[in-house]
Parts: structure tokens; sequence; C-alpha cells
């Protein structure tokens, strides 16, 4: 009986723990896609977005997997984009840079997921590990004496 | 717990340098961070630009409207000149930014801005031969006429104003690769892009190789090899060397014989052709114009088709993106069309100089260099500052500091190209001319470089001008290097624009060009140039064979493969392969197809391929003894082995240097033969003639490669390997013109949509559109479906 109340403890928290990475995999995919559709200024301007949203999971210590699911949401957001501008415009830009860089159109744009990927994973693990860490540690201007 | 800040410090540590090297780039690499990134890098450059919809500019006067046709032609209908122009800065930009900013930057020998150090060499040879300097006095004197000023001030605002409407998504792909941005748009700019034409143009030369060549053989042989210019088939040549004096004060020690003469890659034969019929010779009574430039052939198009109209002008036709006005075209009462002139307009002095460059001797004195101090900005390093010295003649382009081609070292350019000029001013009456007095006048104002003029009007008058800046000339002046330090050697004075060579209403019913010697005047002067007479011979005795042409008949005329130096010569080549040859049955299928072939270079001909081969092969034989002096630049013109092979089949020419035996023509043809079929693999020209057109940047990828085709520089239709017919037009002049045309590449500039290569497939193929031509703003109203609208 014990042995069962425990294992449905962990079923429970491996669901759970699921849950909050979906979570903050969609919140980080929607913030940077966002900032990304509106702020075209600076091509990295995503990158601080998603170091805040690192810093801000970190710091209310939920338990994700920091790296992966960045990576995911930054793999999508890129592939994504790519995808869904390319079919909507109907252009050969990708086919042409893709043979600049001796690749078929399908891994270059692979490529460019993967690259997106890798850039949102950093930031938002850079973050996130940094806040878990408690290097600033703000709690001590606001706990009871 | 102790705190491992470690990781999230790597962490972060690789994401920026990452960011730093994406946002960079590395060596070769551009900064992919900028490229990539869907929602702002090339991805967007998918997007076709707008050609509907409402535009505000604030410098526009009144509402232009624009529509475009199903080709994104577009047709631009102001209600005044300032607004045309506007627009026309304007809608060009939007399809070609960044090929006319680049080509103004490498005009203006910039490169080094952009892409590095690499480029010094070449901005220094553009700087040192004057372009820049020249186009700043060229704008000088445009804009002192107020038509010129106010068309290219509008033009440089519609520029401008498209420029500030882009933002990181929409900047034109190159850019992105390239990291750099648009500047602000000039009018130096667009003169800086007349001259790059100019150069292109002009820029081939051989003072330095003819004057070794003449010393070295002596005006007997060297009037044999290489007369002023000569009719294909030898009949006929003119050569002033006949006449005393002839470059009397060229020995053998007035040229450093030490040093070898560089290569040119470009070849001046590979020319443009235009013709005219009046209306007896036109099956419909309309007078027919025709024109094909032939020009390197380059993505985006050097051409963009365009129609401008305001209250004194409608006009269709092409435009260079980034200069004013319809260069090439026609409007309801004149068509115009223009081939390479090919007379000498850049000659070589030699300088008897200071070490210090300080003066240079002319008879007597010693007279001060002028200095220019040249500033190149290199991307990323310090400036490089070079100093140019110029005399009367012009600037000292090799020196101690710049020995990049030592056999022109302290050797002064004169070039026509640096006298200030208002092309702009020709094509901007041109545009809006009526009738021949209009047409006259237009061209008056044109200087550099020397074009062949080609004219009809619906009042069934055809007429060509051969026009330009032109100098009277002695015997032989201007075609070898000249002595700088005599002042005898010196122009003395420009030929008026009435005494150029000109025809008007000729008894025969037709005027042609074709970069060959204008030999219907009277030259008012001593001429010499890079002429060709081969396709000029081919269209002739085209225009002479049919008493009544068609559009159809022009169009097949444009597109005509034949090789007149094949048809004039074969005959007599196949006559020399008597014996022991026609036992091998190789050798006689191939006699067999050469019997029977047309001449003609079409794509799918084997006979073609190997005429071509054994002509070469020929000539490699027979020109052995030039092409052994260091100071070798070309063979002779065609008609030169034509007339041999025709006259003198004992030529010593034809006895072969690395044998002992005393070869004949006979001989040297038989062997030539025998070198080629040894080796031939049955392929078709098409296999052979591979034509690609290349992008501006150089990117293979952006490129098109691979494209078999029917054509030859000795035809009319002279396409091969990177030079072609960039435009092929053909109107017919009536109540209202009916034209067809064609060039190969698309309206858009952008590597990133379909269309920037729309046209290339039908020019391949030897199509043509119909060139919708609208006589008002209702009719082209109703024709189109795309209106863009320019308004305040």
């Amino acid at each position: 009986m014990q042995k069962q109340n425990e294992q449905q403890k962990i079923n429970w928290s491996l669901k759970n723990n699921l849950m909050k990475n979906i979570i903050w995999l969609l919140i980080n995919f929607i913030l940077i896609t966002a900032s990304q559709l509106i702020f075209t200024r600076f091509w990295w301007n995503f990158l601080p977005i998603s170091i805040v949203t690192g810093i801000v999971c970190g710091y209310i210590n939920v338990p994700v997997k920091a790296f992966g699911i960045a990576f995911i949401s930054g793999f999508i957001s890129w592939l994504g984009g790519t995808i869904y501008y390319h079919f909507n415009f109907a252009g050969d830009m990708l086919v042409k840079t893709g043979q600049m860089f001796l690749m078929p159109k399908w891994l270059f744009i692979l490529f460019i997921g993967l690259l997106g990927g890798l850039l949102n994973g950093l930031a938002f693990y850079s973050g996130y590990a940094v806040a878990k860490q408690r290097i600033f540690d703000f709690s001590r201007y606001y706990s009871k004496n | 717990m102790k705190k491992n800040i470690c990781n999230p410090l790597i962490s972060l540590g690789i994401l920026i340098i990452l960011v730093f090297c994406l946002s960079k780039g590395i060596s070769k690499v551009p900064p992919l961070g900028k490229l990539l990134n869907p929602y702002s890098g090339v991805v967007q450059n998918e997007k076709d630009s707008k050609f509907s919809g409402e535009v505000k500019l604030s410098d526009c006067l009144a509402p232009v409207n624009i529509f475009y046709d199903e080709r994104n032609v577009p047709h631009v209908f102001a209600e005044n000149d300032h607004d045309m122009y506007l627009a026309q800065g304007y809608i060009t930009a939007k399809d070609r930014l960044w090929q006319m900013d680049f080509i103004s930057y490498t005009s203006a020998g910039r490169l080094s801005e952009i892409l590095g150090k690499d480029y010094l060499k070449y901005d220094r040879l553009q700087r040192r031969i004057g372009i820049l300097s020249s186009a700043e006095s060229t704008l000088k004197l445009i804009e002192k006429n107020p038509e010129t000023k106010l068309a290219l001030d509008a033009f440089t605002l519609g520029v401008n104003a498209y420029i500030a409407e882009l933002d990181v998504k929409t900047t034109p792909f190159e850019y992105k690769l390239l990291d750099y941005t648009p500047e602000t748009w000039t009018n130096l700019k667009s003169v800086l892009i007349m001259k790059y034409i100019s150069a292109m143009l002009t820029g081939y030369e051989e003072d330095i190789s003819m004057t070794h060549m003449y010393a070295t053989l002596g005006r007997t042989e060297f009037q044999k090899l290489f007369p002023e210019h000569q009719s294909l088939d030898g009949d006929r040549s003119d050569s002033r060397m006949d006449v005393e004096p002839y470059a009397e004060y060229i020995d053998q020690g007035f040229l450093n014989n030490k040093v070898a003469v560089a290569s040119s890659s470009y070849n001046p034969r590979l020319g443009s052709n235009n013709w005219a019929v009046s209306g007896a010779k036109s099956k419909t009574g309309n007078p027919i114009l025709c024109n094909d430039p032939h020009l390197g052939l380059m993505l985006p198009s050097i051409w963009y088709e365009i129609q401008l109209s305001s209250k004194t002008t409608n006009v269709y036709g092409v435009s260079i993106p980034g200069t004013l006005g319809v260069i090439i075209g026609f409007n309801d009462k004149i068509a115009w069309g223009v081939t390479n002139g090919a007379t000498d307009v850049k000659d070589w002095y030699k300088l008897q100089v200071k070490d210090d460059y300080s003066t240079y001797k002319m008879d007597d004195e010693w007279i001060r260099t002028q200095k220019r101090i040249e500033n190149i900005k290199i991307k990323g390093q310090k400036t490089f500052v070079d100093t140019v010295y110029s005399t009367i003649h012009g600037p000292i382009v090799f020196d101690d500091r710049f020995e990049q081609d030592p056999e022109a070292k302290n050797l002064a350019l004169k070039w026509s190209l640096h006298e200030p000029a208002n092309e702009f001013l020709t094509f901007l009456h041109l545009n809006k001319a009526r009738n021949y007095d209009d047409f006259k006048e237009s061209v008056s104002h044109y200087k550099c470089p020397v074009q062949n003029f080609v004219y009809a009007s619906s009042d069934n008058t055809i007429a060509i001008h051969h026009q330009g800046l032109l100098y009277e000339k002695w015997n032989g002046q201007g075609r070898f290097v000249m002595d700088g330090s005599k002042k005898s050697h010196l122009y003395k004075k420009a030929i008026p624009s009435s005494d150029l060579p000109q025809l008007l209403n000729p008894e025969n019913g037709y005027v042609f060009s074709a970069n060959n010697f204008p030999a219907y005047a009277v030259p008012p002067s001593y001429m010499n140039g890079n002429y060709s007479e081969v396709r000029a011979y081919q269209i002739q005795k085209k225009l002479n064979e049919k008493k009544m042409f068609s559009i159809d008949d022009m169009k097949k005329m444009q597109l005509d493969n034949e090789n007149a130096v094949a048809a004039i010569i074969l005959p007599e080549l196949l006559l020399s392969l008597k014996g022991d040859i026609y036992k091998d049955a190789k050798a006689q299928k191939t006699i067999q197809i050469l019997d029977q072939w047309n001449y003609q270079f079409d794509q799918n001909s084997i006979a073609a391929n190997f005429f071509d081969q054994w002509w070469k092969e020929l000539e490699l034989l027979t020109w052995d003894e030039l092409r052994s002096r260091q100071y070798f630049l070309r063979y002779p013109d065609p008609s030169v082995l034509i007339k041999l092979i025709r006259t003198e089949k004992a030529s010593v020419y034809f006895d072969r240097k690395d044998t002992k035996k005393i070869e004949t023509f006979q001989d040297i043809s038989k062997q030539a033969f025998s070198n080629v079929l040894k080796s031939f693999e049955n392929k078709t020209w098409g296999n052979i003639n591979n034509v690609k057109i290349t992008h501006l940047s150089q990117i293979e990828a952006l490129s098109l490669f691979n494209m078999h085709l029917g054509g030859h520089p000795d035809a009319i239709n002279a396409t091969s390997e990177n030079w072609g017919p960039s435009w092929r037009m053909i109107v017919e002049l009536g109540d209202k013109p009916k034209a067809y045309g064609i060039y190969s590449g698309g309206q858009s500039g952008n590597p990133g949509v379909k269309s920037s290569q729309g046209f290339v497939e039908p020019w391949s193929k030897g199509q043509y559109y119909t060139l919708n031509y609208y006589s008002n703003y209702a009719e082209a109203k109703r024709a189109t479906k795309n209106q863009l609208v320019i308004k305040k």
C-alpha cells in the first residue's frame, strides 16, 4: 500500500513536471516569437527575452529541463517561421541560399531550426541557471525578521 | 549548498560569442544570424514587392499613376516631368536598388568599403583611370542645365523616398548577405552609372600591343596583318598607312620591350546589331527598326523595361537602373536604337616625367603635374590614401607606387570618358523627339561612348549617326602609344556633330550597324577603332536578299545563326582536303556533314562545332609567329586570314616555325583538320556553347549556368559564353507603334522571387513579348490590373 502510494506520488510528480515543462515551453515560444514579429531591428532581440524568462522560471523554482524546452521552442519558432514564410511567399531564396551553403533546401531549413534552438536554449538556460543559484538573492530584503 | 556559477557563465559566454560571430560574419562566411532569422532574414526576401496600392511621397507635386502589366512592366502616367522622374526613381529602386547602388560603388572605386581590402587594387585602378573624378566634373556640367538638373533631382528624391521606407525585413537580400545598408542616393551616383557603361564599352584598347607589333613587324607587314578595317571577304581594305606621315616616331626603342602585355578578357567583337528599313522595304509600308545590344549577360539585367508619360513625353523602352529616361526605345512618332561605335577613344601617351612625378616634359618645357588625393575607405581598416598625378593628356595610371601593369608605367591616359558631357540630355530629348530634326538635336549632346544611333520615324525617315566625341587626327594618331612629350601629338580640334559620319534616307531603303566601320560616309578625319565587319557583312547580305520585310522576318534575322566566316571560307577549306584523308571513314563522314551544312550555328549542329574548332586550329597554326611574341594580344581579324587563303596560299604565314618543311595553306588546313578530327567527339554546338548569366555579385547560386544555346560571335545572334543580346527590340512605326522585345532577366532584381529570371527561358528560345505601349492613362487603366498611385 505504501509502495503504491509512493508510486502514485512519483507518477503525479512526473506528470506535474511534464506539464510545467510544456507550459514554460509555450510561454517561452510565445514570447520569443512575438518579440521577433514586433521588434525586427536586431536579429537577436529574442535572446534577452529568453534570458529574462529563464531568470523568472528559475527564480520561482520551477523544475524544468531549461535547455531542452528552450531548444525545442527556439527550434519550432525558427523552423516554423521559415517554413511559413517560404510557403506563403512562394519564393526561391531558401533554395539559393541553401546552395550557397552547399545544402539542399530541407536540410538548410533544418539547420535554421537547429540554430534557433541552440541560441534560445543557451539563453534560457543561462538565465534559469543563474536564478537557480540565487547569486542575487533578494529574499533577505523582504524576509520576516 | 555551494553556488555553481560556472555552468551559467559558460553558457552565457558561449551565447555571447555565438551572437557576435553570427552578427559579424567570420572570414568569407556572412553574418548568419541576420541572414537566417526567419522574421527579418533572407526568407523575408521571398516576398515580391507590391504592385498596387498607394504610396505617399511628400515631394510629389500631383498624383502619379503607375500601371503594371502582366510582366510587371511599369507604365508611369504623371502630370509633369518632375513627378515622372520622381516615380521612375522610386519604382526603379523598388525593383533594382541593390544593383544600381552596387554599380555606383563599383564605378567609383569604393568596393573596399563594402567588401574589404581584397578589392583595394581594383579600387585604386578605378580611381587612377579617372572614373570618379570625371563623374564629379560631369555632374557639375549636368547640373548647370536646368532640364537635367530638375530631372536628376526628382529621380534622386524618388530613390531616396524608397530607401527611407526600407526596414530590416524589406532590405534587399544582397545587402543582408554582404552586411551593409543602402546609403542615400545622390545625383553623382546616377552619373557614375553612366560612366560605368561608358567604361564597359570603351575600355578595350590595344595601343601598347599594336605599338610593339608595328615596331617589330615594320610598316608593310603590319599593314597586311592589321589594316584599320577590311571587308570580311578581304576584297576591300582601308589602311591609311600608305599615307605619310604615319607613326614615324615609333621604333624598337620607343616602348620598353622587356615586359609582356596583360591580356584582356574583353572581346570587342562581341558587339551589337541595329538596322532600320524604310516603308519601301516593309510589307506594311511602315518603317521597321531593330536593335539588339550585346552586353555581358548578367542578373539583374542591365536593362529595365518602363513606359514614361507626362505632358511632354510618352516613351517606352529600356532604361538603365539608376539613370534617367529610356535609353533604347520608341514613342508614337520615332524609334531609335544603339550599337557600340567601336571607334577608339582611349589613348596612351608616353611621358618624360621626373622621378617624383612633380613635372613632365612637353617639347622644351617642364610642366607641373596636377595632384589628386584619393581616400579609399576599407571595411574594418584604416583608409588608404592614394595620390594620382595628372598631365594635360590625363592621369598617370601606373607609376612607382602602383605597378599593376608594368608595360603601361608612366603613360598618361587620355579617354573621352574624362570629358564632361551631358549624355542625360540626349535621352531626355530623344524620349520626346517627334522627327529627324529633334533626333539630330538630341544626339548632338552625346559624347561617350561613341555609338551608332539608328533612327526611324512614322513619316518614313530612316537614318544612322556615328555619334560621340571624336577629334581630328593625323594618320595613325591614337592607334599607337603616342609621344606625350610632343605638342604635335595633342589632339587639336573636336569634330562637330554635323560632320560625323551619318546617313539619311539612303536609296537602298535601309541603314544598319554592327560595330563595323561607318563606311557609308566619308570620315572627316583619320578614324581607327576595334571594328568588326563580320556581322555587318551578314546583316547587309540579309537586307539585300529580300525586297520586303515583315516583323516576323526581322525576328528571324535577329535570331539568325549563320556564321559569315564559315559561309565564305568553308568551301576553300573543304577544297584543300584532297588526298589520303578522304579514305578515312570518320574523315569522310565529317566532310560529308560539313559539305551539307547550312553554316548555321544552331544548338543541335555537329558541323558547327567541328568548323569552329577547325577554324581556331587553323588560326593557331597560321599565326604561330605572332603568338610567340610577348606583346601578342589577339590574332589578326578573320578577314586577313580569309584574304590570305583566297589570294596567297603560299604565304609565309602558313609556314610553321616548328617544322623544317615549308608549309602552304593546304598543308596547314589538312593539319588543322586532322588535329581536330583526332579528338572530336561528335558533340553538338549547343554542348560547347554553354551560356551563363552571372549574378552581379558573382555568386554561383544566384547565377544561371548550363544553357546550351545556338548562336556565335560571328553570327547576327552573337550569343556565346557570357555575352549576348541583352535586349532584342523590333518596332514598326505606323498609326500606332507595334513593338516586340525581350531581355535576358526579369523586371525584379530580387533573386528571391521567381520573376527575377522570368524572361530568361523565353529569351533563350528566341521568343518575343508584345510591348504594351499605352497612348494615355485611360488605355493603360483598361488594359492592366495593378495600379500603384504615388501622391503627396
